[in-house]
């Protein structure tokens, strides 16, 4: 269940970038093309139908009232096998509703457009008072909805908010900050790509290692509750019993990144076609790496602090707060780090820089290094001392685990 | 008794186990040696940390526990993961399994072959009466089921040491008679450590005993040392009065004695119990056709003595 969870977060989290990259195109050009391919080749209906190809015509299925010892029931015309991926709007008088919006809505997403009185696919759009409302009943019935804002009216809103927002922008030209402290000016006009990737990445890391933790518990508690945890440390060994637990969570999270990945990659080339990793980021792949290294380093860290302080006050009523623990240093770290933009000289750089190579309160700083570009020493910095303080805390916490093995 | 021939050894220096600050263990110094060696103390009193911290389940915070054996007039140092065998007070079994698959999990783990329970392994099995259990889950079984299944995969292992932490606590006469017969049985092919709050059968089974009070050791050695130790002395008295009037005469005069009635016998035993003292105290009481007779005090009336700090 948490696999299947994760992989729906990653999906939201791609459609919601989609959108909000799909928004934030400041060249109507660019706009017009990326949805053109959109509709060409959308990731949803290649998930959905296996090909990302527009559908066909949809077909509008006016569904007819019967009666059958004596009771009222209703068939679909001959030619329009309901289909759970079709969407259905509720009348009371399907033969004469006027299903022209609908059919724009959908038209080249959905099969089959169901005008019916009780029919039930995922999605089922009630029309039969002048208050409409859709229920959707499970998530592909969602990424049903999700395709709609691909359909001919809204490419043409899009493209002309697009051409209103390119205008201002022109106006201006791109923009640019300048801070002391960064190697770099922050590229502000061209941040979207960058900020939506950066934070996908981060979402996947935080899912990789929730899932990791979550699957690691899982097979401890599994153990501790059927009383086999001692018996079988004992008789293996420490070492092969959590290097063999450690393999069966290395699995889980095999499988969790075989699954994500290939959907980010393909999200993100559907989303930038035509630009590679270090355009968007203006960062060398040694740049992308070190810096995708570091946050790796830095969530691992906040995760195990998380993870310890909350299983050590777990007797506590207060036990869930310890869980935000690094959250909330993470958060303090980010908001000094963004005050100090407030006054910018060189001590607030410095102040920046202390920030930025702390572990977990620099956490912030070090997610946003795809877009504000510290410089990589920085970034070495905050990797080393994230490393070193996650062994000690291992280290310093082995001889707390071993006491309280059973009761974990 | 056991025949002795005391291949066990367990020792230890300076050793302190602790759960966050508080000790549970301190032991400064300790060597024993024995083939089936039981652990007794208050509840408490460290038996279980005792038992971890032999299995390596438990971290020393400092000195060090360890077992070995005579093995060839040569003494072998015995790692948890390759010669010992634990079984835990509530006993194990995956609850969504089969015994049978559970049963197999661990033969193709520690021997290799997960059919080692049906061919050389199977008397273990018959003797602990798993047969009918084999196709159940986890979840079905009982608190002493689980035990033995746990017990039998033990023995599957044919460890050096097999370490049983409250082996026949929650079982009935007859299965606690059964696994005892059976530990008796198996010291010959390996030593055993038994932590137990079942005197009566640790005082049959055991040839050394280590007692805990407070996470230290009190006593330790041979059953009549533990039981001097712990007791000193019994002094029964036998023939023909009024039980119940002497009885508590016996205890306000001897008050740091412990007065059991056994049959027609009136038991003192205490460290100041003395057949002199205890002669002249009759003889007081007019009661001089009484007979005396002394011997060392039960393990059971010992631990009771001990435990009641008389």
């Amino acid at each position: 269940m948490p696999l299947i969870l994760s992989l729906a977060l990653i999906y939201a989290q791609m459609l919601l970038t989609g959108i909000w990259v799909g928004t934030t195109r400041s060249n109507p050009t660019q706009v017009k093309e990326a949805i053109e391919h959109l509709n060409r080749d959308n990731l949803g209906r290649r998930l959905l139908y296996g090909d990302g190809k527009e559908l066909p015509e949809i077909k509008i299925c006016r569904w007819t009232a019967t009666l059958q010892d004596g009771e009222e029931g209703e068939i679909a015309p001959a030619d329009c096998a309901p289909d759970l991926l079709d969407v259905a709007v509720h009348t009371s008088d399907p033969q004469n509703f006027d299903a022209e919006p609908y059919r724009k809505i959908f038209n080249g997403n959905v099969e089959h457009l169901h005008i019916c009185r009780h029919c039930t696919p995922h999605v089922v759009i009630d029309a039969s008072s002048d208050e409409h409302a859709t229920t959707v009943s499970s998530v592909w019935g969602l990424m049903v909805l999700s395709l709609i804002r691909f359909n001919e009216q809204s490419k043409q809103n899009f493209v002309k908010m697009a051409e209103d927002f390119h205008e201002t922008i022109n106006a201006l030209g791109p923009v640019q900050l300048l801070a002391h402290g960064f190697a770099a000016p922050v590229q502000f006009s061209y941040m979207t790509p960058a900020l939506a990737i950066t934070l996908n990445i981060a979402g996947l890391l935080l899912l990789t290692m929730w899932l990791a933790l979550r699957a690691h518990r899982k097979v401890l508690d599994y153990f501790s509750r059927s009383g086999a945890l001692l018996p079988m440390v004992a008789a293996t060994g420490h070492g092969t019993f959590y290097g063999a637990l450690w393999l069966l969570t290395f699995a889980r999270v095999v499988a969790f990144l075989l699954a994500s990945v290939p959907l980010l990659i393909s999200g993100f080339t559907e989303l930038f076609p035509t630009r590679t990793l270090p355009e968007i980021f203006a960062l060398s792949y040694f740049g992308i790496s070190l810096w995708a290294l570091t946050l790796t380093a830095s969530l691992s860290l906040a995760t195990l602090i998380s993870s310890i302080s909350e299983l050590k006050q777990r007797h506590n009523l207060l036990s869930f707060f310890y869980r935000y623990v690094p959250l909330i240093l993470c958060a303090g770290g980010l908001l000094i780090w963004s005050v100090s933009f407030l006054f910018d000289s060189t001590p607030a750089a410095f102040i920046r820089g202390i920030v930025t190579v702390l572990p977990v309160l620099g956490l912030g700083p070090v997610l946003l290094a795809s877009v504000f570009k510290p410089f990589s020493a920085l970034l070495v910095v905050h990797l080393l001392a994230s490393l070193v303080l996650a062994v000690l805390i291992l280290r310093n916490n082995a001889r707390w685990f071993a006491a309280h093995l059973e009761e974990l | 008794m056991q025949q002795e021939h005391l291949s066990l050894s367990i020792k230890a220096h300076d050793l302190i186990a602790a759960y966050d600050n508080i000790i549970a263990l301190r032991v400064p110094e300790l060597s024993i040696r024995g083939n089936i060696i039981a652990i007794i103390g208050h509840n408490g009193a460290g038996k279980s940390t005792f038992i971890k911290t032999q299995l390596g389940l438990h971290p020393c915070q400092q000195g060090y526990l360890r077992s070995s054996i005579l093995e060839d007039d040569s003494e072998l140092l015995l790692d948890p993961a390759l010669h010992m065998a634990f079984c835990p007070e509530v006993g194990s079994v995956f609850a969504d399994i089969s015994v049978e698959s559970y049963v197999k999990l661990w033969c193709r783990i520690k021997q290799g072959d997960p059919d080692y329970y049906r061919t050389k392994g199977s008397r273990y099995i018959e003797a602990l009466q798993l047969t009918p259990l084999l196709s159940r889950k986890g979840r079905e079984l009982s608190k002493g089921q689980r035990r033995r299944v746990q017990t039998a995969i033990g023995f599957l292992m044919h460890p050096k040491l097999f370490l049983f932490d409250e082996p026949f606590d929650g079982l009935d006469v007859q299965r606690t008679s059964e696994l005892a017969d059976m530990i008796r049985e198996e010291s010959v092919n390996m030593s055993f450590m038994i932590s137990s709050h079942r005197m009566d059968v640790v005082e049959r089974l055991a040839d050394r005993l280590i007692v805990l009070k407070e996470g230290a050791i009190f006593a330790q050695g041979s059953l009549d040392e533990v039981c001097r130790k712990l007791a000193g002395n019994s002094v029964h008295i036998h023939g023909s009065y009024e039980q119940q009037q002497l009885a508590d005469a016996l205890a306000r005069a001897f008050p740091n004695c412990l007065v059991t009635r056994i049959g027609p016998s009136l038991t003192l035993t205490g460290h100041t119990a003395e057949s002199a003292k205890v002669r002249e105290f009759l003889s007081h009481s007019k009661l001089t056709s009484l007979s005396l007779d002394e011997s060392l005090p039960t393990l059971v009336d010992s631990m009771d003595v001990h435990l009641r700090g008389l």
